[in-house]
């Protein structure tokens, strides 16, 4: 009898359990998963909208052999490289942050209000900052750096140190946030301790802090590289349209160009599928040494 | 006497930590203040004249006659407004079934809405823009509102569920004892505990469907549908248009997310950092 009773309610809660979760299943299946299988399969076709033929491995072949597509792999590879450096900033600024004595409410507010900006607006500024005759080269001549006043975003290399500085400048606050929640959860006795007996501050941060702090770097890291990778197509869509050339194209910005510019969705296809491979493979990365790290 | 070298040498450090505290704040301070460059630098465009053409008129005002910003605001508005009640629902919901209504499965399932969080809106969005065009997608409200949702919801529900999971089960219990039904449960008693979880999925998604320039830009080549990032950066491709007049319209669509990070700059932090349970 109890035994009924228990088994007839447990089979209403799976029956609302099913019922609840529902919906969220059926989105993700058919508009996340579906069209990942479709991707997959066009990835090996030479797909144009109208029809489609089997052409195996091409198009990977291309994106290997072809400067032009070349350079949409190796630029995701400076993203990627870039990351470190802007994150190194926002670590340290957010380590001052947390001994700032004075105004550290404000500073908080305002460090993190530019997380506000849409990269669309994000990449209009920095476009209108380094314009020919925009601010920075106005003070670079200023200051008497004349050779330094180039035409920024008309130029590759420097288009693309120009993209590499915008994406971790327009990330900063955020980051410097996440490390601030990090560093106001470290055991404030043992850091004291550690100064007691007389470390240095840099021996008291390389050896105590970082450590501590890990979890939150790997973090901060991993969703800045998948913004990189897939968070940023408003940015170069105003800021340099992926050009000159192809020098600040990013695999994203190649699946829209190879689609909706050159019309070959295969292309374009095998281009998201590399994104997803990328992401998917950075993850586990940094999980497998995240596991490791935690054994230790 | 030796008591009064070590108190000498503690005002001495406290002196120095007090200096060293100045400055670290000062520092802190030039670089936030360097944070604040963006939003300085759009003002003064906005509060600026055009050279001449306009008569004494501030680009603030101007923009309005030269890009429909009401008609584009309200687009963006309504496809941000819908998805971020689709996605609080949905997520809640299933949420709510995942935490505190398993059955057999439910944990597959709950690892494959997880799993979709690494799949890249690029490397779907074809397919999903030639499935929805197939349908009349294209020119219409809903294909993009159900794109920006189905993009949000699995970060949301794990962090619904998340949420749902913290919250004790004997409230369920001892409702259900009550004679309550898992729906009235659901709404009058564990939704109300849950809506900090709420709003933070909801800000997301808002902020999300809001900023988005690549779909707005896919599903609504149509002018009068075409969402605020879009019309600023089709501004942006007529070489014609000033920059200045770009960043001032640019400035405007900023407005509606600057007054979410001003409520909501909590529940977005926490939102943040939620994400780094696993």
């Amino acid at each position: 009898m109890e035994f009924l009773k228990k088994n007839k309610l447990s089979s209403t809660r799976s029956r609302y359990g099913v019922l609840f979760t529902a919906p969220v299943i059926i989105l993700v299946v058919l508009f996340e998963f579906y069209p990942l299988l479709q991707a997959f399969y066009f990835s090996f076709t030479n797909w144009d909208g109208q029809q489609s033929n089997w052409i195996g491995f091409q198009n990977f072949g291309r994106m290997f052999a072809d400067p032009d597509l070349q350079r949409v792999l190796l630029n995701g590879l400076y993203l990627m490289i870039s990351i470190p450096f802007g994150m190194t900033f926002s670590f340290v600024v957010a380590y001052l942050m947390h001994h700032s004595v004075y105004g550290s409410k404000l500073f908080r507010a305002v460090i993190f209000a530019p997380t506000a900006l849409s990269w669309v607006i994000v990449g209009l500024v920095s476009r209108a900052f380094l314009a020919n005759d925009g601010p920075i080269n106005k003070i670079l001549r200023a200051v008497g750096l004349k050779e330094l006043a180039l035409n920024w975003l008309a130029n590759e290399t420097p288009a693309l140190i120009s993209v590499l500085i915008t994406f971790n400048a327009a990330l900063f606050g955020m980051n410097a946030i996440i490390f601030l929640t990090g560093f106001s959860t470290l055991d404030k006795q043992v850091l004291e301790a550690a100064q007691m007996d007389g470390a240095s501050q840099i021996q008291v941060l390389r050896n105590i802090v970082v450590p501590a702090m890990y979890r939150f770097i790997v973090f901060v890291f991993i969703i800045t590289l998948v913004a990189s990778f897939s968070g940023i197509f408003g940015l170069i869509y105003v800021m340099t349209n992926g050009g000159p050339g192809s020098a600040t194209t990013t695999l994203e910005f190649a699946v829209w160009t190879q689609a909706f510019a050159q019309g070959s969705f295969g292309m374009a296809a095998a281009f998201g599928i590399v994104l997803m491979v990328l992401t998917l493979v950075v993850v586990g990365v940094v999980q497998l040494l995240n596991s490791t790290v935690e054994e230790e | 006497m030796n008591l009064r070298t070590v108190s000498y040498r503690n005002v001495k450090r406290r002196r120095r930590s007090k200096k060293l505290a100045i400055a670290i704040s000062a520092v802190v301070g030039a670089i936030s203040l360097l944070s604040f460059v963006p939003f300085i630098y759009l003002l003064l465009i906005g509060f600026s004249k055009q050279d001449g053409t306009a008569k004494g008129k501030y680009l603030l005002q101007s923009v309005f006659s030269a890009m429909p910003v009401i008609l584009d605001m309200r687009n963006s508005g309504i496809l941000a407004l819908t998805t971020t009640i689709l996605v609080v629902v949905i997520s809640a919901m299933a949420g709510f079934g995942f935490a505190k209504l398993t059955y057999k499965n439910s944990k597959i399932f709950y690892g494959l809405i997880v799993s979709a969080i690494t799949i890249p809106i690029a490397t779907i969005i074809i397919p999903n823009y030639l499935n929805l065009a197939k349908m009349g997608g294209i020119g219409s409200f809903w294909a993009p509102i159900l794109i920006y949702t189905v993009t949000f919801l699995p970060v949301s529900t794990v962090l619904t569920t998340s949420y749902f999971r913290s919250l004790p089960s004997s409230l369920v219990e001892s409702a259900l004892m009550d004679g309550a039904s898992y729906p009235r449960i659901f709404i009058f008693i564990l939704s109300p505990l849950a809506v900090p979880a709420f709003v933070t999925v909801g800000v997301l998604a808002f902020l999300g469907a809001w900023n988005d320039l690549l779909i707005g830009l896919l599903f609504l080549p149509n002018p009068e549908r075409r969402t605020m990032s879009a019309g600023i950066a089709s501004l942006q491709g007529i070489h014609s248009s000033p920059m200045n007049l770009i960043l001032t319209a640019s400035f405007i669509s900023a407005i509606p997310p600057i007054l979410a990070f001003v409520f909501f700059q909590k529940h977005l932090i926490s939102g943040v950092t939620s994400g780094m349970g696993k």
